[in-house]
């Protein structure tokens, strides 16, 4: 009888433990399957800390070329390089710079290159770099010059056609397949791809890659077609086998910066749903960023080649090339494009300033009409960017990931915005255009959609745009429906049923179904969330004005829920009203209270809530550097004003200077 | 009568279950609880029926949908209803919520079936011998005065000649029955004092009937609950056992910390279970 | 062993003192009987010798204890009191705690407790129920753990007042029965004031009889019936019906005090002869003609719980109009219930079948009665058995007036003077200021009679309505009924108390375990009966 009871006592602690441990497992697995954005933001954040080291290595080599150049700023040392704007490899540089994010005014570059395109006589490749340069830096199409004519047949041509023909105003399919065809004919045996020769050489491998990447971006995987895709797992897998054992790549014998600079540019080139896991793992990005380091001289630049083994001699390609290619794969790293190059063009080409008469501002009726046109030029923008986005949405459906697509309009868009305030020939403006341009490259660094962690294989499902509002109604429904079941049954088994719990179960049941299909689902992800992003940060009309908007949940280690960006507001907006359009354009969740006056409290803004970090702890919100007194439903505000919400730890003291 | 763990190490056993699992809402926890609880229910005697388990869900269904709908904390929106965001975070809460909720419910019936009106006497004990005796008289004239009151009841309605109708005539006999009912709980706690007053009461310093012993069992028991416990709030101290929701949901597994807090309190929730005369003992109880 | 000298006692806030110059003593192991009609100072005699629960008042005289004088500030264990509500006296929740509780009072330790416990329990033969709840113990077994309660401090007096006036006459009889093994057994001093003389008189040592607060009348029991019959005192009522129906004044012979004495009598026959004779003599109002079916019952189940057996079997009665009906029965044979059907109060959860027919109104067993409209003449009145639970007013006046205010105004002046006094409660006219807490039970019980028949009822229900009256009042309360069977209301009288039963019934039914056994004129009924039936049917069967 004892032996009994402890077997069963035994066997008893045994299931328990064995139940605990199985649903704890489960429970894990669950976590990892990651429900929730950003959880196990380690996977994720590593990345984003690779890519901020990537930048950094890139302000190291800044910081040296500026020494060497003698500019105290980058601006100067952008100005300085201007005069050879389009005819030097520091043409390099400037895209780095662009890539990179800085907030420069390009005005002077753009404006020498755009006189260097005068040239009577550029080659093709000379001609598509420097139209393809001025795109990067923000500046439209060269009128005159048709991207499509291609006069040399080589693949130096060919690559920048390539490139060219996808930053340029969308052609058709057949313009993408001759050209893409045209490279993909120029294949070697070995999958690779060389200047001349039967042997591939891994700059131009990796260069016809970049191509490739921009063409793919272009069109979509769908459109490209599976020969392309051949073509780019054919070149990786060659570049993956001409790795060297240090990660670093050797052109003719050499291990060079370059050659890895441009195999990194080539990795950068596609998104993670271009090309799967396995293409890109032909080539080890670690080991090769890794080896790529080494070339960093102790003053911050970098050597075109070690000599005995340290690298000593600055090289400008060098340098430039390889902050080109860390500023790229950070891009990727952090989820956005990390093309070089833009891919698709505005839809109206808009000259530069010089081209354009120039009318001094005298009197408000000159200011009248630039409100005019920049009004408007809004408008158009808006309509344009409409029209852009319905057209990106039709061909890359293939794409999962809508961030490409945002990126894009918003790249775009800021072109516009820059351009049409340009037409105003407001210095003060320009600088606006610069920093909404950097803003917006910052946007989508910190804009971070949830990278997949390593080995999951889920798919955003909520980000899907075709999770529409009556699936979730219906789901909604299913739920309540479910509800109602269980709480019925709940009822019956129980010892005291009366038909008043059922009747009651049944009135409440219909009251939430009716609340389900009476009240208004938008879904973050719809269109109407891209034109919100896009209508706040457009041009200003009448009687309204630009300030601008930060939130601040102050953490360490983690970036701002909103950097700083600029906004279109009305007179009559409040702060509450400005922040709750911009919270739902920008994705992120608020939680108020407006009391029976009126007054809004703001408890809770992206996850942060009121009370989580102590007893003073809770949102507050300063406008031009003062702390707000009243509440945020009845501060109006004027142009230029910049409003930080920011997340005080003891009522305010913390954050008001 | 012999019993074989006393009751102050149950009340100790359940108040440290109850307030771990209030304080840490952390799903292994919750987890561990729900085992060991349906374990007790087990060893209890009582049946779990559909019914618990239709019950249990429906309120967790409830609480998990209806708490997005007042709360729009958390990061990841799923969609907007009305203006209002409905975030994942919040869900994750409303079902946190939902499932302490039952747990504690569990446990809390659990509690009321093992510590009878005995045991929460000996919980006094002598230290508290008026808490003691005022609790053993509320168990003792609770039951007397419903009773009275169903006998006022069925007074009432034969003066009035039915049953009420409507809302305005029940309120009117509840309060009467209230008046009545205090009137006659009033006159007759004369009788009851007097009564007190025949058998001695205040005669002498009052001594206390101490039925239980601490045998070597219930001091063990006691303090390994004490001690897992403490081992359960370290580890929380040192880092472990997080469950954060807002404003992303991130719960702490995986850590060590948590491993040694999980399995502190799975210790802790077993422990009178591991001695059989214990069981033994609570299911000769209700037999 | 106690010695009373010279007590007057003056309630404070009293005019007349309820207690006039008594002297007596009691010696160790005598069993007292103190009799006499409602407040004739039974109680505050015996509060008297029990200084915690003396009440506070002017006091002259002294109360000596075992040679020493006993003030109000003593405490003396040693006296042990039993008051008549058991329900009220049982303080814990367990019937262990109930024993323990009057011994850590006493400060005693932990084993001695245990041990005194555990050997009272054996002797009483409580070790089944040692750990069972109080509230399940039955009123009988309630009062018994009252007294092994008190005897286990180690009692050497008992005082107890009307310990049985809660109880019915079964478990009073098993109570006495009780008393008397413990006096037999262990000699302590029992000192008894009751009304319920029937069982007990015969066994006390010495009777005390008093009357506005005086001794009246001292000695053994027969010699005091002998007194109390010589003199047609009305208390003679009370006494038990052996000594009233076998007493003749002629023969020189003390009455008889108990049956078994009066057929060890070599001339019992010829004295049940004799009293048949007498009772055939006596008028008896014949039962009215046959007017007709008030209350109809058919084939009714009713029960409460769904697991538990039915408390009503296939029940089938009929209650004839304008008479009084008696249903008698054991406990638990479902009286209550049966009455609670009838009038149509029914709890939430119950289940049954069958159709009760009033007066022509048919409705089902398990219905619950609404209330009808204001005004509308109620047919049924149904007076339960703890009074107290109808009294919601602060004034005995209010409390009259409560819900008939309309029939009071159109009744004009006086209307409920004329009224009380037309039903014998004129009583109450002294008392209308007064709360109705304050009356004693059996003008509380006249009291709610008033709130009942003040509204016009057809049908009038009674449940154990002669709990705790003594004989006079009883007698009183038998004319009421029978004036207002006189008047045409049907009466239902469910009751313990067969004698009284026979008083004023005109039918009888047994009620047993759920089923009418049979239904008769009442006197064939307890005739025929052999060992449930009236005293007096026990005394002249031979």
């Amino acid at each position: 009888m004892q032996n009994k009871m402890r077997r069963r006592r035994h066997s008893l602690i045994m299931w328990s433990l064995a139940v605990v441990l199985l649903l704890a497992s489960f429970f894990d697995a669950f976590n990892s399957v990651g429900l929730s954005r950003r959880v196990f933001a380690d996977t994720a954040s590593e990345r984003v800390s690779t890519a901020e080291q990537l930048l950094a290595r890139c302000r190291e080599a800044l910081s040296w070329k500026m020494k060497a150049a003698g500019a105290a700023t980058e601006q100067e040392l952008l100005d300085a390089m201007a005069a050879r704007a389009g005819r030097s490899p520091e043409d390099w540089y400037v895209l780095a710079m662009a890539k990179m994010g800085l907030k420069l005014d390009y005005s002077k570059y753009a404006n020498a290159l755009f006189e260097v395109c005068k040239d009577p006589e550029p080659t093709d490749v000379e001609q598509y770099r420097r139209y393809l340069t001025a795109r990067a830096i923000g500046y439209e199409d060269i009128p005159g010059t048709a991207p499509e004519k291609l006069k040399d047949k080589g693949i130096m041509s060919a690559i920048y056609r390539g490139y060219a023909v996808a930053a340029g105003r969308a052609p058709s399919s057949f313009v993408y397949s001759e050209t893409q065809n045209a490279l993909i004919a120029l294949k070697l045996a070995d999958g690779g791809y060389a200047l001349m020769g039967e042997t591939s050489d891994v700059d131009v491998t990796a260069f016809v890659l970049q191509a490739y990447g921009a063409l793919l971006g272009a069109q979509g995987k769908n459109a490209a077609g599976a020969e392309l895709m051949a073509a780019v797992r054919d070149g990786f897998a060659v570049l993956g086998k001409r790795q060297s054992a240090d990660g670093g790549y050797a052109s003719f014998g050499t291990a060079n910066a370059e050659s890895g600079a441009m195999v990194l540019l080539a990795l950068a080139a596609f998104s993670d749903e271009d090309i799967s896991s396995d293409v890109r793992n032909s080539v080890r990005a670690r080991a090769l960023i890794a080896a790529t380091d080494r070339f960093q001289t102790a003053k911050g630049g970098f050597a075109h080649a070690l000599s005995d083994g340290v690298a000593s001699m600055e090289n400008d390609l060098a340098t430039a090339q390889v902050m080109c290619a860390y500023a790229a794969y950070a891009s990727y790293l952090k989820g956005t494009s990390g093309r070089l190059y833009p891919v698709k063009a505005a839809a109206e080409p808009v000259v530069p300033t010089t081209q354009r008469p120039t009318e001094k501002p005298t009197g408000s009726s000159t200011e009248e009409t630039t409100q005019k046109q920049t009004e408007e030029s809004a408008e158009e923008t808006i309509q344009k960017q409409t029209e852009a986005s319905t057209e990106e949405t039709t061909e890359e459906t293939a794409e999962v990931s809508t961030e490409e697509t945002k990126e894009e309009t918003r790249e775009s868009s800021s072109a516009e915005t820059i351009v049409s305030t340009e037409a105003s020939t407001a210095s003060t403006e320009t600088t606006e255009n610069s920093s909404t341009k950097s803003t917006t490259i910052e946007d989508l660094n910190e804009n971070t959609p949830s990278a997949p962690t390593e080995g999951s294989d889920i798919e955003k499902s909520e980000d899907d745009s075709s999770t529409s509002a009556s699936t979730v109604r219906w789901i909604m429904t299913a739920v309540v429906a479910g509800l109602i079941l269980l709480a019925l049954l709940a009822n019956t088994c129980s010892k005291r049923r009366s038909k008043m719990t059922y009747a009651l179960i049944l009135v409440l049941g219909a009251a939430a179904l009716i609340f389900v299909w009476v009240s208004k689902i938008t879904l973050p992800e719809q269109a109407t969330q891209k034109q919100q992003q896009t209508y706040l940060e457009r041009l200003p009309a009448q009687g309204e004005f630009r300030i601008e908007i930060c939130i601040d949940q102050r953490v360490e280690g983690e970036e701002m829920l909103l950097t700083p960006r600029l906004v279109t507001v009305s007179e009559d907006d409040t702060v509450f009203d400005i922040l709750q359009r911009v919270t739902m354009a920008y994705g992120i969740a608020i939680d108020y209270t407006k009391s029976m006056v009126g007054t809004v409290y703001v408890r809770a803004i992206g996850g942060h809530a009121e009370f989580d970090r102590g007893a003073g702890s809770g949102w507050v919100f300063l406008v031009n550097d003062a702390l707000a007194t009243t509440d945020a439903g009845s501060v109006k505000l004027s142009a230029g004003d910049v409003v930080r919400w920011a997340y005080t730890l003891d009522l305010g003291k913390d954050v008001s200077p | 009568m012999r019993v074989y763990l006393h009751s102050r190490t149950w009340f100790l056993y359940f108040v440290m279950v109850i307030v771990i699992l209030m304080t840490f809402w952390h799903p292994v926890l919750l987890l561990i609880s729900l085992e060991s609880g349906l374990l007790w229910w087990r060893i209890l005697k009582r049946r779990l029926t559909a019914g618990h388990i239709f019950a249990a869900l429906a309120i967790i269904g409830v609480l998990t949908v209806a708490n997005p709908l007042i709360s729009s904390n958390g990061a990841t929106i799923l969609f907007y209803l009305n203006g209002r965001a409905i975030t994942t975070e919040a869900l994750a809460y409303g079902f946190l919520f939902a499932s302490v909720l039952v747990c504690t419910l569990l446990w809390c019936v659990i509690l009321s079936d093992v510590m009878t009106t005995d045991r929460w006497l000996n919980v006094c004990g002598r230290r508290f011998w008026r808490t003691g005796l005022v609790l053993t008289m509320v168990f003792r004239f609770f039951p007397l005065f419903s009773k009275q009151w169903q006998k006022i009841r069925e007074g009432q309605e034969a003066l009035e000649g039915g049953s009420p109708v409507g809302l305005k005539e029940t309120f009117r006999m509840t309060k009467r029955e209230l008046l009545c009912m205090l009137t006659w709980s009033l006159e007759h706690g004369f009788v009851t004092a007097d009564a007190m007053l025949a058998r001695g009461y205040g005669a002498a310093r009052r001594t206390f009937f101490n039925r239980e012993k601490y045998g070597a069992a219930s001091i063990g028991i006691a303090l390994a609950i004490a001690a897992a416990f403490a081992a359960v709030i370290t580890a929380a101290v040192n880092g472990g056992l997080e469950a954060q929701i807002y404003p992303y949901v991130r719960i702490h597994m995986d850590g060590c910390m948590d491993i040694v807090g999980s399995a502190a309190f799975f210790l802790l929730c077993h422990l009178p279970m591991i001695s059989h005369k214990v069981i033994r003992e609570e299911r000769r109880m209700r037999s | 062993m106690i010695q009373v000298e010279n007590m007057s006692f003056t309630y404070s806030g009293a005019a007349r003192p309820s207690l006039s110059d008594i002297s007596l003593k009691i010696a160790p192991g005598e069993f007292v009987l103190l009799c006499g009609p409602t407040g004739c100072g039974k109680s505050t005699l015996l509060r008297m010798l029990k200084p915690e629960l003396t009440p506070a008042g002017e006091r002259t005289g002294r109360v000596v204890y075992k040679d020493r004088e006993i003030g109000t500030e003593d405490r003396l264990p040693e006296i042990g009191f039993v008051m008549q509500m058991p329900e009220q006296q049982v303080v814990t929740d367990r019937v262990w705690h109930e024993l323990a509780f009057s011994l850590e009072n006493l400060g005693v330790t932990s084993d001695v407790i245990r041990r005194r416990s555990a050997e009272i329990a054996a002797y009483f033969d409580l070790e089944k129920s040692f750990e069972k709840d109080t509230n399940a113990l039955s009123g009988g077994e309630k009062q018994q753990l009252v007294v092994a309660s008190t005897m286990i401090m180690g009692c050497k007096v008992l005082l107890l007042d009307e310990p049985t006036s809660q109880l019915d006459p079964i478990a009073a009889n098993r109570f006495f029965l009780w008393l008397e093994q413990l006096r037999r057994e262990f000699g302590i001093t029992i000192v008894l004031a009751e009304h319920h003389l029937e069982e007990i008189y015969g066994e006390t040592d010495r009777v005390i009889y008093m009357d506005n607060g005086r001794i009246q009348a001292q000695g053994k029991p027969a010699q005091v019936a002998h007194d109390l019959l010589v003199g047609g005192d009305a208390f003679s009522a009370a006494l038990p019906t052996v000594s009233r129906l076998f007493y003749d004044g002629k023969s020189g012979r003390d009455p008889f005090v108990s049956l078994r004495e009066a057929k060890a009598a070599p001339d019992y026959e010829n004295l049940v002869a004799a009293a048949k004779v007498k009772i055939a003599g006596r008028e008896r109002v014949s039962a009215p003609a046959e007017a007709g079916t008030a209350v109809s019952l058919s084939n009714v189940n009713f029960g409460y719980d769904e697991s538990s057996p039915a408390v009503l079997n296939k029940l089938s009665l009929d209650i004839p109009a304008g008479a009084c009906t008696a249903i008698v029965g054991g406990n638990g044979s479902g009286k209550s219930t049966l009455l609670k059907v009838i009038a149509g109060i029914v709890p939430d959860k119950k289940y049954g079948a069958g159709k009760v027919k009033i007066l022509g109104e048919t409705r089902a067993v398990t219905e619950k009665k609404k209330k009808t409209t204001a005004g509308a003449r109620q047919k049924i009145a149904f007076l339960m058995q703890d009074v107290s639970t109808l009294f919601t007013e602060e004034t005995v006046y209010e409390e009259i007036v409560s819900g008939v205010k309309e029939k009071v105004a159109a009744g004009g002046e006086g209307f409920v003077e004329n009224f009380l006094r037309e039903n014998g409660f004129a009583a109450l006219t002294d008392h209308f200021k007064q709360h109705p807490y304050d009356l004693s039970g059996g003008e509380q019980q006249m009291l709610g009679l008033t709130k009942l028949l003040l509204r016009d009822p057809q049908i009038l229900l009674l449940d154990e309505p002669t709990k705790g009256m003594d004989a006079v009042a009883k007698e009183e309360f038998a004319a009421l009924i029978a004036k207002k069977k006189a008047n045409g209301m049907t009466i239902i009288l469910v009751t313990h108390d067969l004698d009284f039963a026979e008083l004023c019934a005109d039918y009888a039914a047994m009620l047993f375990r759920g089923e009418i056994l049979s239904k008769e004129r009442a006197d064939r009924f307890f005739a025929d009966n052999v060992f449930y039936t009236t005293h007096k049917n026990r005394a002249l069967n031979l």
